[in-house]
């Protein structure tokens, strides 16, 4: 296997692997169905430990992308999603098209909000109230959104917010308010430790960060997102004629 | 390295008023892209600091893309400007680039008779030959994306021949000088941490998160003819998509 490692690297060997063996399988190098090497022949094969190899195994494993089938490793990953942005995707439609099963957590709200400064978002709205929501696929997490609403716009909301629907549903049945559209950045950035936390996925992972300003049908902003999007989710194609 | 300052008496830690001070110099243009800044030892030994406070204020001002560290050279500024581009036009990002003053460097062209990626999106199987060609993509003298190419030689005969001005479009060389029936073209997008040896070429950090764009180009019957794959690193490029309810 075409793999190389960087002894001098601050990054664990075994993080090294796994994101080289998540990189192989995102490029269909690594096939779903494909068996992996042996723990112990693929250590032999790099010159490392055969505990880094486990280390990473059970990293990639812990994320659905490999699965111990009668002792031996087999690739469960790959090239998924085709998600084509032409129309309007929610993140509870993205995670569906990664072929999982979405389940969303709220993990904070509070009123009165004050914006952090380390997000650099312009927010024209007044009071603000905010939710830190995690989407997961499959029991995974996949997104984590930091949701800041207009909070005189959506009375109430705080206590709605906790029933864990995806909030483009709870505008339109409690407050009767359609989004009609949004304005999305995309960035590609690498996970920084409290994130990674997060999602359990080594420090330094590629993520897709966006700033998302949602507005209704009376063109009024009513929300503004900062998302982290696990990159499974941003693998798409296009086709174009010449 | 006048423009350094440091207070020792001050409690602002030491590697932040350095990270300041720097950041300062660079605001103001006392210093520019691709000037080299001191050593760690020049500035250990002239302010009487450790090596690891010095380390640290360059690794917060390599996290905020402001200077880049290349081993065994030296650490330089960097003040390349993020590109904001809209997702939709995605195919123009060679262009807008351009109009920055980003120009195209050949680095590499070689006949190859393997290639794990390229050859499963073009079909090919081990042992048929093909152009390799890498390009990187230099704004003053810092690389900012980069491409490889591989394109058939049963396509493309002669190509090394042929392809001198790596500005030129290869969608235009292949149809004006190839004759090919080029008809369609798919895009695989894709976020990913780079390899190594790609974040040493484009001197950035290593595992780097970076925008990968694979695309193949299709003739009529959409048979492959030639593959491209662009690596923009994170920090270059920043896509914008708006979305409308239908």
């Amino acid at each position: 296997m075409n793999i190389t490692l960087d002894r001098r690297s601050k990054t664990p060997l075994s993080q090294q692997l796994e994101i080289d063996l998540r990189l192989k399988m995102i490029r269909g190098e690594l096939q779903p169905g494909a068996v992996m090497p042996s723990e112990s022949s693929l250590s032999a094969e790099l010159g490392i430990s055969s505990s880094e190899v486990i280390k990473a195994y059970e990293a990639l494993a812990n994320g659905n992308h490999l699965t111990l089938k009668n002792s031996t490793w087999v690739v469960s990953f790959g090239k998924v999603s085709r998600i084509i942005f032409e129309k309007f995707t929610s993140l509870v439609d993205i995670i569906k098209l990664t072929g999982s099963t979405p389940k969303i957590k709220t993990l904070t709200v509070s009123k009165d909000y004050k914006t952090p400064k380390d997000i650099s978002v312009e927010m024209p709205l007044g009071k603000i109230l905010f939710a830190r929501r995690l989407y997961y696929g499959n029991d995974k997490p996949m997104v984590l959104v930091d949701c800041y609403f207009p909070q005189d716009l959506f009375p109430g909301f705080d206590v709605i917010l906790k029933s864990d629907e995806p909030y483009y549903e709870l505008f339109k049945s409690k407050f009767n308010l359609e989004f009609s559209r949004s304005e999305r950045t995309i960035e590609a950035l690498n996970l920084k430790k409290r994130e990674a936390e997060i999602f359990d996925v080594p420090v330094g992972s590629a993520y897709s960060y966006s700033i998302v300003k949602t507005y209704d049908t009376l063109n009024r902003l009513i929300e503004v997102n900062v998302c982290w999007l696990m990159p499974d989710a941003m693998h798409f194609t296009i086709e174009q004629d010449e | 390295m006048y423009y350094l300052f440091v207070n020792k008496s001050s409690k602002t830690p030491i590697y932040q008023q350095l990270a300041t001070s720097i950041r300062l110099a660079i605001s103001d243009h006392v210093l520019n892209h691709d000037d080299q800044l001191p050593t760690d030892e020049d500035i250990c030994v002239q302010f009487g600091i450790s090596n690891i406070v010095v380390k640290q204020a360059y690794s917060v001002l390599a996290s905020e893309h402001l200077i880049t560290r290349i081993r065994g050279k030296g650490t330089y500024v960097t003040t390349v400007p993020q590109i904001e581009a809209t997702f939709s036009d995605f195919r123009q990002l060679d262009q807008q680039f351009s109009n920055l003053g980003v120009t195209k460097k050949l680095n590499l062209i070689e006949v190859i008779d393997h290639h794990d990626l390229a050859y499963s999106y073009l079909n090919l199987q081990e042992g048929e030959l093909a152009f390799r060609i890498t390009l990187s993509a230099i704004y003053q003298k810092t690389p900012v994306y980069c491409q490889e190419m591989v394109l058939p030689c049963s396509w493309f005969p002669n190509l090394d021949k042929v392809f001198i001005n790596p500005n030129y479009s290869v969608s235009m060389l292949a149809k004006d000088m190839y004759q090919l029936p080029l008809a369609h073209s798919s895009h695989d997008f894709s976020l990913e941490n780079l390899l190594s040896s790609t974040s040493q070429m484009l001197q950035v950090t290593r595992h780097e998160a970076a925008y990968v764009f694979r695309s193949t180009y299709r003739d009529t019957h959409k048979k492959p003819l030639f593959f491209i794959q662009s690596t923009y690193p994170g920090r270059y490029l920043k896509l914008t998509y708006k979305q409308e309810k239908q």
